[in-house]
């Protein structure tokens, strides 16, 4: 019972600094899209939303601008609301769009249409008995579907 | 709420599709690379 609370606490402590770790690469993301050092470059489409993409010369990129000045301030403000929207934990980084000496942070969210949005696993869905449980519930819906045929 | 946890928001599609052609198109029709003029020293 001892043993089995040690892991438990230790599980925990790696959860605790995966999600740290996630939440700190929005956090820097934010502050970078702040400071101005990465700008909100271009959008994926997705089926059933989208994803924005940033990048800029500490990325290996280009920054982006305006073709006028009230663009320019467009351009501004979308990145002034990505970055409150990443501290926010509304979007999250998803993940990096690497291409040729470059690559671009993409963000995304429940808000931009992208329910399932990357997260460090909770407790319960990486614990081997509700695998086992999952795995136990498939062989006994095929061994089922094969000695009763429709 | 923890800080990893992402809140629940449920937009309508449709502000999602008007969002993503008004990024889409702002970002092909209005935007351009930051030129690298200003840097060089003549």
């Amino acid at each position: 019972m001892k043993e089995l609370a040690k892991q438990s606490s230790a599980d925990m402590r790696t959860r605790n600094l995966l999600a740290s770790t996630q939440y700190s690469i929005d956090i820097i993301t934010a502050i970078l899209l702040l400071t101005g050092q990465i700008t909100t470059t271009g959008i994926f489409f997705v089926p059933e939303g989208f994803y924005l993409g940033s990048t800029g010369p500490i990325l290996g990129g280009v920054r982006s601008t305006g073709q006028s000045g009230s663009a320019s301030v467009i351009l501004d403000v979308v990145d002034v609301l990505a970055a409150v929207l990443l501290i926010m934990n509304v979007i999250r980084v998803t993940g990096p769009y690497i291409t040729s000496n470059r690559f671009f942070l993409v963000f995304s969210g429940p808000l931009f249409g992208i329910k399932e949005i990357v997260n460090v696993l909770e407790p319960e869905k990486g614990h081997e008995s509700n695998s086992l449980g999952l795995r136990d519930y498939i062989r006994d819906a095929m061994v089922s579907r094969m000695t009763k045929p429709l | 709420m923890t800080l990893h946890e992402v809140p629940a928001v449920n937009p309508p599609i449709g502000a999602i599709f008007f969002a993503a052609a008004f990024l889409g198109l702002f970002y092909f029709f209005f935007t351009k690379p930051e030129s690298s003029e200003k840097s060089i020293q003549r």
